[in-house]
């Protein structure tokens, strides 16, 4: 049997699992492509807390209902204006009398064609999600042992035996955006709107977009970047699509909390060596039994240090029964 | 360009998209200048820029043999050119006789002109600065507004209608319009082009033909009531998408 056992109660590592945990903000980026078009987020989620943490037989506890909020999440996606060419056109058709000597062809001088547009800069169309935070559902859940680990403090801070997640298993679903108020569609006709604004803004003329419209064959710049964005489906379906596939958002959501997990504070602590009296100095004699003052003419006060009682950590384990975590150490002889 | 970017956003790289003068004495983008090589021969073309020369094409007329065009790209010729003596040349064809050289710049803002001469070098037989007859000049207006058109050799003139688009219906037609510039002035008078259309000059004396916007044709709308249009199209446009799917 070991000199020293600790007992948390589920509830209490819980709590304490919410306490320290989401301590971290966790800022992230990725992108992606899909149909032709480049997609890419930028965002920022905290850990609220777990909704439910359980241990388990197998030496782990799960921590589930991990309830994610978001900082930050913008979804940008890339207008990517085609070059526009101009074809070929006859200057000049072929006179009949000709025909013979240059061949059946109805042109005898053609132009090459060129281009109108070219090295169109890609402005982009940018989803400023924070109005449907609340619709974006994401669930994590975790599997986890502990580990025990020993950190060496300069002083006057003690080593000690940190007591830190061990991650079995991360699970992060594909998010699902459950948008009940229609808030998606309103976030698309504002990012539109300002992509349009945008390039109005940097256009020498506004003929020049009526060109463009009229060789792409749309009424006006903003159905013709709806139609780029290739809407089959809702709006909410789309932007859903494009979060968990091209963007893979379950992944760098996987990889941040994956990385909190490894660089993680300890959950508990236990200082090595454990401090079992701490030393009193100084400390008045008489309340001990009563010496009085001492020394050759018996005017020096009797003081006596009761010195630091301190034993190292030997052997410390932590374990989980199904209702507790057991932490276990020996002191040194 | 990336927003709040320090590089000057340009939606275009196209100069000649926004030309409002045109001249066949200097060769543009967008433009092209096609001479009828009548005589068989070899010939040297030389690409001119600034009075001065910047590259050279071997151009040969057979009786019988070659292509019914030689297109040369003055801009392309002058980055060749860069790198080689003048005398070799950046580029060689075969036309057959009563072929066409066709000349353009397929981009750059520079103004370029061209020579024809003797397989020698020596006799110069057609300067594109001063255009013959059978020559054809043609150019791709885009700016809305009403144009001069001139012929700075007979004085004679006409005018050019580029109308503002507001709607797709009317865009790019195939055909270009043909006008004819003759000892007689230019026959239309007057011509009004359609969408993106390419303007055909063709020279029945010896010619220089300058284009210059007199009066551009301004929108009628205001920024702010097309930006109005814009959103009142794509709320439109949006309720016509998929509403969200069903959920249990």
């Amino acid at each position: 049997m070991s000199d020293v056992t600790l007992k948390v109660s589920e509830k209490t590592f819980g709590e304490v699992f919410n306490k320290l945990w989401p301590a971290f903000k966790a800022p992230f980026s990725g992108d992606g492509s899909w149909a032709g078009l480049w997609g890419a987020v930028e965002g920022q989620f905290h850990i609220v807390q777990a909704g439910d943490v359980e241990f388990n037989d197998a030496n782990t506890f799960t921590a589930s209902e991990i309830d994610l909020q978001w900082d930050k999440l913008i979804f940008k996606i890339g207008i990517d204006i085609p070059t526009i060419k101009i074809g070929k056109f006859c200057l000049l058709p072929t006179p009949d009398f000709l025909k013979d000597f240059f061949g059946s062809d109805d042109c005898l001088v053609e132009f090459p064609g060129g281009q109108l547009f070219t090295a169109v800069p890609d402005p982009y169309v940018k989803f400023n999600l924070s109005a449907i935070f609340q619709y974006i559902i994401t669930e994590i859940t975790i599997i986890s042992k502990v580990k025990m680990q020993f950190t060496t403090e300069p002083p006057p801070d003690s080593n000690y035996w940190g007591i830190y997640l061990d991650l079995v298993a991360l699970h992060v679903e594909p998010i699902q955006i459950q948008d009940t108020l229609g808030q998606s569609t309103l976030l698309l006709i504002a990012a539109i709107d300002a992509a349009v604004q945008y390039i109005y803004s940097i256009l020498p003329a506004t003929f020049v977009i009526d060109v463009l419209l009229g060789i792409v064959g749309f009424p006006t710049l903003s159905e013709f970047i709806l139609n780029i964005l290739d809407i089959q489906e809702s709006v909410e379906e789309w932007l859903t699509k494009w979060l968990n596939i091209p963007i893979g958002i379950d992944q760098l959501i996987y990889q941040k909390l994956f990385d909190a997990v490894l660089s993680d504070t300890a959950l508990y602590k236990i200082d090595d060596p454990v401090t079992l009296l701490t030393e009193l100095t100084p400390s008045d004699p008489t309340n001990y039994g009563g010496f009085g003052p001492s020394g050759a003419d018996g005017t020096m006060p009797a003081v006596v240090t009761l010195a630091k009682v301190t034993a190292n950590v030997l052997q410390p384990a932590v374990t989980f029964t199904s209702h507790e975590m057991m932490v276990t150490f020996d002191f040194a002889k | 360009v990336k927003e709040g970017g320090s590089r000057v956003p340009q939606l275009i790289d196209n100069p000649g998209i926004l030309r409002t003068a045109f001249s066949s004495a200097g060769l543009t983008a967008n433009c092209s200048i096609a001479h009828p090589m009548p005589q068989s021969g070899r010939y040297v073309v030389l690409v001119g820029k600034q009075e001065r020369s910047v590259a050279s094409v071997l151009l040969e007329v057979s009786e019988s043999d070659g292509e019914k065009q030689a297109t040369v790209d003055v801009f392309a010729m002058e980055n060749t050119g860069r790198t080689q003596a003048l005398n070799t040349p950046s580029q060689s064809c075969t036309i057959r006789k009563g072929g066409y050289l066709l000349l353009c710049a397929s981009q750059g803002q520079g103004s370029y002109y061209v020579t024809v001469s003797d397989r020698t070098g020596q006799k110069q037989l057609w300067d594109s600065r001063k255009l013959a007859d059978g020559d054809l000049y043609s150019l791709l207006p885009i700016v809305p507004g009403v144009y001069s058109v001139t012929n700075d050799i007979s004085r004679s003139s006409a005018t050019m209608e580029v109308p503002f688009r507001h709607h797709a219906a009317d865009r790019t037609a195939k055909r270009p319009v043909y006008v004819k510039c003759g000892p007689a002035g230019f026959a239309p008078a007057h011509w009004i082009t359609q969408g993106v259309q390419p303007v055909v000059i063709a020279c029945a004396l010896t010619s220089s033909i300058s284009i210059a916007l007199q009066k551009a044709t301004a929108d009628r709308r205001s920024k702010e009531q097309r930006l109005a249009e814009e959103h009142q199209h794509l709320v439109e446009a949006v309720a016509r998408l998929k509403k969200p799917s069903s959920r249990q």
